[in-house]
């Protein structure tokens, strides 16, 4: 009887969700906003249908945002190129799950709201994201976790500054040899390496390391390791951890970087594109804490009109993920950037969980002064990034490069800075045992 | 009792069983697909007998381990052709093979070099060969020297038909030659997709003298006063009239499925065309089915509901619907696009039990057509359910019904 209530109890929740979206998708977008507005909680309801929900949870606790006209974003060209010699052979494989004959660049440029895989098509185009088709840097950056509110004063629950946020893709690489397979992948079959770490501060977590391989394999969960201080000891985490936040901060490795849970345990569904709001060229960088909201956003910034694909993701439980914490993810797709600027997150009530929002910059080099990493070309860097609790109004928010870190370039994107023999648990147990880099 | 013969012998065994081993043990397919489930290059022989022609993981007939096994293609006498990578020099480089499923045979196609007459190749992609009509091999490859061409191997001779940076008459240049998209004709022509530079993405036809058509243009405008916005991939073939290519675009009104022949193009099916239920509504942008007469098949979408169409005179015909079963009742899960051979449409299909299976349509009839027999390796454990599965979407039959396509082991 309690089971069935609480089945009934979902059932509703996800029938109220499913029922504000399509509201909200069918709604005609009238010009509720204009260049040169300035958003506050004062006049939120401006943009409450052109936002998520979990950013207009923001809007209301205090992000204020300036409203600039749309901008176009190219890509990379060398992902460009490659885009447009390969991907009219990518097709998906029998079960429409994973892809075949993918090279390198986007699997599939053409979204048909149309067609019956237009979700997953999404989905993969943002595995194989223009933003890091190679490799990527992020070194030092910091993150304070407060509890948000209206003019609410910043006081900081936790700090904490990481070396380095680091990946290498072994498919679809453009810019750095090899190019566009690395060989490595022929033996192992993993598809990307990440780490993170070590955390240098605050000090009880100091070498704290996350270390992740994605394999290739549809069956084939990921391998993730880390290096905690107390421990001091290597240790594998069962794969269902990915989805939950550990420690005194909001983000779970599944939303690193937006929607990033291994593609084949999750059915999509395509809700539809509609207009809507986006940071995607920041004025800032490094980025600037909101004064307004205690320090849970970057504000004011500039967001634009973008157009998004909204696709929801909800876990396989009864075939290969049980564990995750969520009972989906909905994802809002920049169709032009290829990057999600926010996803928000549903409980297993149906309840909106989380928000994870992303503050893009779009230029040659991730902050003025750059020395090292400067391209003949713009590209877009993540240069603010948060994770939002709703349901008990915390908030982690990251500032990439960081607020109080040594090194202000930060970003080192497709400039072959890291290579495979920095993903090894090896490599990780040194860095984490002396605290750096 | 140990002799050097027989030793000879153990160790060639324990060479073969090391590289059998590492291909189960270790390599696990993809680069140029994602999945185990294309480890495996199968072709039927001329009973229908399955053969299993080459594995990723798996030395290739020059003892070279081949790393990944690209998409195959059917010549007209059966031979298959196709594109394996290799490790040289830690990168992956593709080679073009040759096989024929009736006695076995495989090498390894050599190409002259550039100071032989040819071209210096870095193939970094799968080539995908296919034969043409004359018995000369088409395929597309990076150069050593940046640039991407369109290549014809024929009589030992390698020609360059098309080339990235080329210049055409009109003063555009040649800016991509869309990998994957080469499709030759019995008459010579080959038609493939690609950008141009200025204006954008086009369909683009290639003579056997390296005179590029173009077919359509992206943002060009059609005489009903719409615009191609963007291409699916061609299809081409020749009827009494000529050379005809046919190809799916999505222009400014929705999808539609265009042919080009004798200088014009025509609009054969459009998003509004009607298709029994109701209206088309999504059309597959992979190559549409295409025969000798002109007959267009198509997968696509009617009112919500995937089916394959047969397109007559501006309207749909549902050959298959992906709600209705077949006559022995298998349901279908996921339709692939539909070719033509035979006189009869075949596809391939996910059915709802999760099999993965070809089929055929003759005479309205849809029959379940699947390898008769096991591969050899199987041959031994006919009892076995463990068949290993089929990768649909790389089917490649030829005109009488040959087939070759990747599967797991």
């Amino acid at each position: 009887m309690k089971r069935l209530a609480l089945v009934r109890r979902t059932q509703v929740g996800f029938l109220f969700a499913f029922a504000s979206l399509a509201l909200m998708l069918a709604t005609p977008v009238a010009a509720q906003v204009k260049a040169g507005d300035f958003i506050t909680p004062e006049n939120g309801s401006k943009v409450k249908d052109l936002v998520s929900p979990g950013v207009y949870y923001k809007v209301q606790r205090g992000m204020t945002m300036k409203i600039v006209p749309t901008e176009r974003i190219d890509w990379p060209p060398p992902y460009k190129d490659a885009t447009e010699k390969y991907s009219s052979q990518v097709r998906l494989s029998k079960d429409h799950r994973t892809v075949v004959g993918y090279v390198a660049g986007q699997p599939f440029p053409l979204i048909d709201a149309n067609d019956p895989d237009a979700a997953t098509k999404v989905v993969w185009n943002n595995v194989f994201r223009p933003i890091t088709s190679d490799d990527y840097d992020l070194r030092y950056f910091d993150c304070d976790t407060v509890y948000t509110g209206y003019k609410k004063p910043f006081f900081e629950v936790a700090y904490g500054q990481l070396g380095h946020y680091a990946g290498y893709n072994l498919v679809g690489r453009t810019e750095v040899d090899p190019i566009p397979v690395d060989p490595d992948f022929k033996n192992t079959n993993r598809l990307w390496l990440f780490l993170l770490g070590p955390e240098l501060a605050p000090e009880d977590a100091r070498g704290t390391s996350l270390l992740r391989y994605r394999y290739a394999d549809p069956n084939h969960g990921d391998d993730t390791w880390d290096w905690t201080t107390g421990t001091r000891r290597l240790r594998r985490l069962n794969e269902a951890i990915n989805s939950s936040a550990t420690g005194t901060q909001d983000f779970d490795p599944d939303h690193y970087s937006g929607f990033n849970p291994k593609t084949e345990e999750y059915n999509y569904k395509f809700l539809g594109e509609k207009e809507m709001l986006a940071t995607v060229d920041a004025e800032h960088s490094p980025e600037q804490r909101c004064p307004t909201d205690g320090g849970a956003s970057a504000c004011p910034e500039r967001w634009q009109m973008r157009h998004m694909y909204i696709v929801t993701a909800e876990p396989r439980r009864g075939v290969n993920n049980a564990e995750a914490l969520e009972s989906k993810s909905v994802i809002y797709m920049d169709s032009e950037m290829w990057f999600e600027p926010y996803v928000d997150t549903y409980d297993r009530r149906g309840e909106l969980f989380r928000n994870h929002l992303s503050w893009l910059a779009y230029r040659d080099r991730p902050v003025p002064d750059a020395k090292v990493a400067i391209y003949p070309f713009k590209r877009e860097y993540v240069v603010g990034v948060s994770s939002t609790d709703v349901q008990a109004s915390s908030a982690t928010m990251c500032y990439l490069p960081g607020l109080e870190t040594p090194e202000r370039e930060c970003w080192y994107i497709n400039m072959g800075a890291v290579d495979k023999a920095f993903f090894t648990t090896e490599a990780m147990v040194k860095m984490s045992e002396v605290g750096h880099m | 009792m140990f002799n050097p013969r027989i030793a000879v012998s153990v160790s060639v065994a324990l060479v073969i069983a090391f590289f059998i081993g590492s291909a189960h043990a270790y390599t696990l397919g993809l680069d140029d697909s994602i999945s185990q489930d294309a480890d495996v290059l199968y072709a039927l022989d001329r009973d229908g007998r399955e053969v299993k022609i080459a594995q990723a993981g798996s030395p290739g007939p020059d003892w070279v381990v081949i790393e990944d096994l690209g998409m195959p293609s059917v010549a007209l006498d059966g031979t298959v052709l196709f594109g394996a990578a290799s490790q040289w020099n830690h990168q992956l480089r593709w080679s073009i093979f040759v096989a024929e499923p009736e006695t076995g045979a495989i090498f390894r196609l050599a190409l002259p070099t550039s100071t032989e007459g040819g071209s210096d190749l870095d193939m970094m992609a799968d080539p995908r060969p296919q034969q043409t009509s004359d018995g000369g091999i088409v395929f597309l490859a990076h150069e050593s020297s940046g640039d991407d061409a369109l290549f014809k191997l024929a009589h030992g001779k390698l020609k360059r038909l098309a080339r990235t940076g080329e210049r055409l008459p009109d003063g555009r240049t040649v800016h991509v030659i869309t990998f994957g998209s080469v499709r030759p004709t019995s008459q010579g022509e080959i038609a493939f997709l690609g950008y141009l530079e200025p204006d954008g993405q086009a369909e683009m036809m290639v003579s056997e003298t390296g005179a590029i058509t173009i077919l359509a243009l992206q943002d060009k405008q059609l005489p009903s006063g719409e615009h191609f916005k963007s291409f699916g991939l061609p299809s081409a073939t020749v009827t009494a009239d000529g050379p005809l290519v046919a190809f799916t675009a999505r222009t400014d009104r929705g999808v539609g499925l265009f042919t080009f022949a004798q200088g014009t193009l025509h609009k054969d099916l459009s998003q509004s065309a009607s298709c029994g239920l109701g209206h088309i509504d999504y059309l597959s942008p992979a190559s549409p089915g295409l025969n000798e007469l002109g007959a267009l098949a198509v997968l696509g979408r009617c009112s919500g509901t995937m089916g394959i169409f047969m397109v007559r005179r501006g309207t749909a015909e549902w050959v298959v619907n992906a709600d209705h079963a077949t006559d022995d009742g298998t349901r279908f899960d996921r339709l692939g696009d539909p070719v033509f051979s035979e006189g009869a449409v075949f596809f391939g299909a996910l059915t709802a039990d999760g099999a993965t299976s070809f089929f055929n349509i003759f005479e309205g009839k849809i029959t379940q057509f699947v390898p008769t027999a096991m591969p050899e390796r199987d041959i031994a454990d006919r009892g076995s359910a463990n068949r290993h599965t089929i990768e649909v979407v790389t089917m490649s039959i030829n005109q009488r019904g040959q087939m070759a396509y990747l599967g797991s082991p």
